[in-house]
């Protein structure tokens, strides 16, 4: 379907027609309506319609007639019987004429918008259109990543080669520049595919969380653990373990961590049993690790075994050339997901997403075309559908507009970039601290001080 | 009070006997959620045209047209309120019913009354669902559809606990569409 799913109403009743066509459009549903059983065909000459509600008693002919039709002249068509208590036997029949399904009048709201959208959905998956990173040449796909430039090219060639080896990888690369995506790319090519991929955020769990997290723990091995559990470490035995943010690892973790590494065997939390484990190990960092390891924050040895083979991911904005595929499949993905009918994106707005420089790289451009996608009903983004800071952001005569509304405490400034900040790191407080180089715990007392509360939930 | 032709406004009609506490609610929420001026009119009488006597409830399409036909020239918008039962012509229950991008909208208190019935802290509730459901009609006649977004004004809201999560306020991306479309009404008068 290139374009808002399109919906025409049969019906004799006026008020009827002018009533669901109204509430159909406010749906996003292109819509047209027919009062009677020609002009219903007629809207078949010159059109093609994804969706016709019919009611079957019309004025000019029979309506299961005109169901013949339709099904004869566009097979492809969905046909759904409106139909009155009383005749609910007639779309039975109805449907062994081909009709998809029958409501009856008055229609149940929540009914005809459950079966509408799945329609729409069916008929998307049906109607042959490729899966997204199909329509990419092979070459410029790997698993679920996309990239036609020159360097991801190269990441490419790289993945392939290091996934037949047992080596640990350290991938670095700011946020949201698609490190655990390569790393998953990296298991999948391997030998180890069959088995867990066990992702862990060393940055989300507090110190002693992400222990008991890391190597499990035995039954009461501390108020609160009735039973023993299993860490990622023995989870990801015969597979990957993913260890992202490794980072932010303290230094007592980094000691178990390191011993795990050399001797491929690990003790619970509480425990004496030594346990082998079979796992290889990818971490990604967006911090300078060797910086850290200059300033004795991280232990040289661990840094060392992690770092057998290092792969960079490098920013959006060093790779535009990637912008244009992967706004496009984030826009089909979306698209798809939201029952939107997206499938293009006008050359101004375009121009706005290579210009700017997107300090939240990839999962910042996801961000921003879900938003249009979710929201606004297509078929084109737009630039209109853009945020707003992003404009601001990219040019000098786009800001000097705004100029009347420039900042001029200091404060007001704070406030402010705080704000953007959120708003760029989906009001994930730990990323937007780390990205403002203050603590979780300052820049919850600013949020709280200046009344930021998330507002926008999307579902 | 004159004013130049060109000065929006939207006209808040009762239809039958409405509390005006609930009206005076509605036009506050208007002139602040829409900017634009709210002049609450006299009360309309319940338009035996709209009325079905097979069902004993008014028909919201069948006010719309009328108000189309019959309201006064002057607003922008008109919306009417009123404490009947209203049933639409094609579905089984609403809780009122906008012509899209259109200038007429209808609301009832009716189908947002609790079930149990109107004890005093309950009232509020009942006030908050019909300024939110004021505004998500005069959204559509501003020309706005519905939002995915499930705390925007504009969601569709089929249940009366799916209206209380909804805000009476937009998302930012229906609150820019609305600009838009309220820049529009302001540089056209009519
Ligand atoms: N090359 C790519 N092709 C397609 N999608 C991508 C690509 N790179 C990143 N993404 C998407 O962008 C988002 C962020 O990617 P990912 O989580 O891998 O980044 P990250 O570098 O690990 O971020 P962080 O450091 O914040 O954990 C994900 O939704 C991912 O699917
Ligand atoms: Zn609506
Ligand atoms: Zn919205």
């Amino acid at each position: 379907m290139a374009a808002n799913a399109r919906i025409l109403v049969v019906d004799d009743d006026e008020l009827v027609r002018l009533s669901l066509s109204n509430w159909l459009k406010e749906e996003n549903y292109v819509v047209d309506t027919a009062a009677d059983a020609s002009s219903a065909i007629q809207a078949f000459q010159d059109q093609s319609w994804d969706i016709v509600l019919l009611d079957l008693r019309i004025p000019d002919g029979d309506g299961i007639e005109v169901l013949r039709q339709i099904k004869k002249i566009a097979p492809q068509t969905v046909v759904i019987i409106m139909t009155g208590f009383a005749s609910i036997e007639s779309s039975v029949s109805a449907m062994k004429e081909g009709a998809y399904d029958y409501v009856v009048k008055p229609l149940d709201v929540e009914q005809l918008t459950r079966m509408l959208r799945t329609v729409v959905q069916q008929r998307r998956s049906l109607s042959g259109e490729p899966k997204i990173p199909e329509r990419f040449p092979d070459r410029f796909t790997l698993e679920n990543l996309i990239g036609k430039s020159a360097t991801m090219q190269r990441i490419f060639e790289m993945i392939r080669r290091v996934a037949e080896t047992n080596a640990t990888v350290l991938i670095t690369g700011e946020t949201g520049t698609g490190k655990e995506l390569v790393a998953r790319a990296i298991h999948a090519r391997s030998l180890r595919r069959h088995n867990p991929f066990v992702p862990v955020s060393c940055a989300a769990l507090p110190e002693s969380l992400l222990e008991s997290e890391l190597f499990g723990y035995e039954k009461g091995a501390f108020t609160g653990a009735n039973k023993m559990k299993k860490g990622r470490f023995e989870l990801a035995d015969g597979g990957t373990l993913f260890l992202d943010e490794v980072g932010e690892i303290n230094r007592r973790t980094q000691v178990k961590l390191l011993r795990v590494l050399q001797e491929r065997e690990l003790t619970r939390l509480g425990g004496t049993e030594r346990i082998d484990v079979d796992v290889r190990v990818i971490s990604a960092t967006n911090r300078n690790l060797p910086k850290a390891v200059e300033m004795g924050l991280f232990r040289s040895d661990l840094y060392y075994r992690l770092n057998v083979v290092t792969l960079h991911v490098p920013p959006l904005r060093e790779r535009k050339e990637d912008i244009p595929l992967l706004a496009a499949h984030f826009m089909r993905k979306y698209s798809l997901e939201c029952n939107k009918i997206f499938d293009r994106i006008s050359p101004q707005a375009m121009e706005r997403l290579i210009r700017y420089d997107w300090p939240g790289n990839i999962r910042e451009l996801e961000n921003v075309i879900e938003r249009a996608v979710v929201i606004h009903s297509g078929p084109a983004i737009q630039p209109g559908h853009l945020p707003f800071q992003m404009e601001a952001a990219i040019s000098a005569e786009d800001l000097s507009q705004h100029e009347e509304s420039e900042p001029t405490s200091l404060k007001e400034v704070e406030k402010r970039h705080i704000l953007k900040m959120l708003d760029r790191f989906d009001w994930n407080v730990s990323k937007t601290a780390r990205a403002l180089e203050i603590d979780r715990t300052t820049l919850h007392k600013k949020m709280k001080r200046y009344g930021f509360r998330k507002t926008k939930t999307l579902s | 009070m004159k004013r130049p032709s060109s000065h929006p406004w939207m006209a808040l009609i009762p239809l039958g006997h409405v509390d005006p506490k609930h009206l005076e609610a509605v036009a506050r929420t208007l002139v602040h959620t829409f900017r634009m001026e709210t002049r609450q009119m006299s009360p309309w009488p319940l338009p035996p045209e709209g009325f079905d006597s097979a069902r004993t409830q008014y028909n919201s399409r069948r006010i719309l047209t009328l108000l189309e036909d019959k309201a006064p020239s002057g607003p922008v918008k008109v919306l009417a309120v009123t404490a009947m039962r209203l049933f639409s012509p094609i579905f089984s229950h609403v809780f009122g019913e906008a012509q899209l991008g259109g200038r007429c909208a209808v609301i009832s208190c009716h189908p947002l009354l609790p079930p149990e019935g109107l004890h005093r802290e309950r009232r509020r509730l009942v006030v908050d669902r019909l300024t939110k459901e004021a505004v998500h009609e005069m959204g559509h006649c501003f020309g706005l559809h519905h939002c995915l977004d499930p705390l925007c004004a504009m969601r569709l809201c089929l249940t009366l606990e799916e209206i209380d999560t909804r805000r009476p306020s937009f998302c930012p991306a229906c609150a820019q569409l609305l600009q838009e479309s309220l820049a529009k009404h302001l540089s056209s008068p009519d």
